[in-house]
């Protein structure tokens, strides 16, 4: 990709930005909800003036144009305001969440890709037999399966029935431990302290299963289809007349070609498991952005909402440009 | 910080509140010699946690789960009646809840003991008013109205109220049930009441404008004061008086209250006023339901208390 063209798709990401910001204040600002009324809660006897002074400390009984106007120039100065409920900036509250869930798909990424790869690979060069069916099958049951009950299952079997692995947090709380980067694995390696890179392991894997299993199937699904493409390509013909072994055939010449698209899949595919992190981290308590958002919207705390959307649209967006750039990478021919 | 029995160690958010023994604390160093504090809201998540040994004691167990927590043997329920009523306000501005008549038909259309029983597994004590049976001032002489369906049909054919009339009962998702056992018991009066489910930061802003006509919904707090419950919900144009209910006595009562020193003087008016929204049927009065607790059996000398402060001062652990 030239860099006009990277400029280009950066310019747009300001764009979408600003788009998906209109949308989300005016969303939150249609839905009925007072936020000032649900942070008072039963605060016993409160006067209509307090309530009024605190809607008017966080600028609430301005317009709705005021207030995005005020929203978007502070966001355009990197100040993405104050958050009703944690009374402190956006951003940290943002950044104090982000490692959780960034440590946690980026875990649920690495086990679908490890799986769905082989898996959809196996599945092409064994085209039509039982365990052809038996990947597709398994890869429907994955996608079909909604996050949560999965979770709840794998919680009931290892942690409640089986004892293996535990229900929630990401930390051993028995374990004294200071987080330095927030990535806990990372952490743990750091302090060289196997015994927490042991307990954060543990933590991980059952969300991160959870979260993996629907992106796995269907990347093994696509990996599966482009292999099966790629086989019947004449270049692995001619492979193939040139007497080389079938594993060769198939890993060497036709995974590499039929691993281009799925880049794109998988690009997407993180985009959404970030989304739909939501779901997950509130099952298994992970203290991540999904969890944030989620008290967020109950708590009509509209910067932070704005905050958390803004990164998931960010992120989406520059996810594609990756995979764009990736794509040109591996086939120089697209960039042509 | 402060001079109590545990000291502050480490909050991560999200995350955890670690606190450990303060060994020179002037009652006595306690025996447990850490605290950890985990915040799981999702019910099955912290039932999950439990039952897997991970958490020793759980708070806010459901009714319906309660019976679960008992049954594992690594686990036992620990209950207390709690100091949150429960009840049923209905908007006594719109018609044809403006008809105290109406009203009392309502209560006494309702079989309250029987949607304890049932949904709420008993695990709940039912009200005759506003008041929870620790709070100050609490009116043992009231009796709850009676389920007495004959006597309602009664009172709503005097105020003209026939089959055609429409109700809404308003609820959260967590007393759907309650709302749709109260509904189908009120349609057996004759008259139609649909329940709906909504989100509070949805519903909130609709009743306080007076757009619904009935809701289901609790009000409480820890220090067992009517200051904090009455007044709020009670007088004229209060925040949490969502009913439209007015009334002189009960405001000038309450007002008193706010400015009576004499704990006899404030007993009385909170008496007095407890007798007349009894009387007013502003709100159903239900029930209090128990502040109920899933506890390892690793952890002894603790239970649970009406306040839901966490005493663990003099708590063991195995």
């Amino acid at each position: 990709m030239k860099p006009i063209a990277i400029f280009r798709r950066l310019l747009l990401l300001t764009l979408v930005l600003l788009g998906v910001s209109i949308v989300v204040f005016s969303m939150m600002h249609m839905t009925p909800g007072d936020p000032i009324e649900l942070m008072m809660g039963q605060a016993g006897h409160v006067s209509e003036e307090e309530v009024e002074a605190l809607r008017h400390e966080y600028g609430l009984d301005l317009p709705a144009q005021k207030q995005y106007w005020r929203f978007v120039t502070g966001a355009a100065r990197g100040d993405l305001g104050l958050s009703y409920h944690h009374k402190q900036p956006v951003s940290d509250v943002i950044g104090r969440h982000l490692p959780a869930t960034v440590e946690l798909t980026a875990c649920a990424l690495i086990l679908a890709v490890v799986f769905a790869i082989p898996v959809g690979v196996f599945c092409a060069a064994r085209r039509r037999t039982a365990w052809d069916w038996s990947g597709i099958g398994a890869s429907l049951v994955g996608v079909s399966m909604p996050g949560f009950w999965l979770g709840l299952v794998l919680m009931l079997v290892f942690a409640i029935g089986l004892k293996w692995l535990p229900v929630t947090g990401r930390m051993d709380h028995s374990l004294v431990f200071e987080p330095r980067t927030g990535l806990y694995m990372l952490d743990s390696l750091l302090a060289g302290d196997l015994a927490a890179l042991w307990s954060a392991v543990k933590h991980l894997l059952l969300p991160a299963i959870t979260m993996g299993a629907p992106m796995a199937a269907i990347t093994s699904r696509m990996v599966r289809t482009s292999t099966i493409e790629a086989l019947q390509q004449d270049y692995v013909r001619f492979a193939r007349a040139k007497g080389l072994p079938e594993n060769v055939v198939v890993i060497k010449h036709a995974v590499r070609n039929a691993l281009i698209p799925t880049v794109t899949v998988i690009a997407l595919q993180t985009g959404i498991l970030l989304s739909g992190n939501m779901i997950i981290e509130t099952v298994f308590s992970w203290p991540g952005v999904g969890r944030l958002a989620v008290q967020a919207i109950e708590a009509r705390d509209y910067p932070l909402v704005q905050g958390v959307v803004l990164l998931y649209a960010t992120t989406y967006v520059l996810l594609n440009l990756a995979a764009d750039l990736l794509y040109g990478w591996l086939n120089p021919k697209i960039e042509e | 910080m402060g001079a109590g029995p545990f000291r502050f160690v480490q909050h991560v958010t999200g995350e955890r509140i670690v606190m450990e023994r303060f060994r020179d604390y002037y009652g006595g160093a306690p025996p447990i010699e850490r605290l950890v504090f985990l915040p799981v809201p999702e019910v099955a998540t912290r039932l999950g946690a439990l039952l897997a040994g991970e958490i020793d004691i759980a708070e806010k167990v459901p009714p319906h789960a309660a019976a679960m927590v008992e049954r594992d043997s690594g686990t036992r329920l620990s209950r207390a009646t709690g100091t949150r009523s429960f009840f049923i306000g209905l908007n006594c501005k719109t018609a044809p809840l403006d008809d105290v008549r109406v009203r009392r038909a309502i209560a006494h259309g309702l079989d309250i003991p029987r949607m304890v029983d049932r949904i709420l597994s008993g695990h709940a004590a039912t009200l005759a008013g506003p008041l929870t049976p620790a709070a100050f001032g609490f009116d043992a002489d009231l009796v709850p109205r009676k389920h007495d369906p004959s006597l309602a049909r009664s009172l709503l054919d005097e105020a003209g109220v026939d089959a055609s009339t429409k109700l809404e009962l308003d609820c959260e998702d967590v007393n759907r049930e309650l709302a749709e056992a109260a509904a189908a018991q009120l349609s057996e009066l004759g008259i139609q009441v649909r329940p709906r489910v909504w989100k509070w930061d949805v519903l909130q802003p609709l009743l306080k404008a007076g757009e619904r006509q009935m809701w289901t919904t609790s009000w409480g707090n820890a220090s067992l004061d009517p200051a904090g419950i009455l007044p709020p919900l009670f007088v004229t144009g209060a925040r949490g008086n969502f009913m439209g209910y007015s009334n002189a006595q009960v405001d000038a009562a309450l007002e008193r209250s706010q400015l009576a020193f004499d704990p006899q003087e404030r007993r009385a008016l909170f008496v007095q006023v407890q007798r007349i929204v009894h009387d007013q049927v502003p709100a159903i009065f239900g029930w209090a339901t128990e502040e109920i607790y899933g506890v390892s059996t690793r952890v002894g000398n603790w239970k649970a208390r009406p306040d839901a402060m966490l005493m663990m001062h003099r708590a063991t652990l195995e």
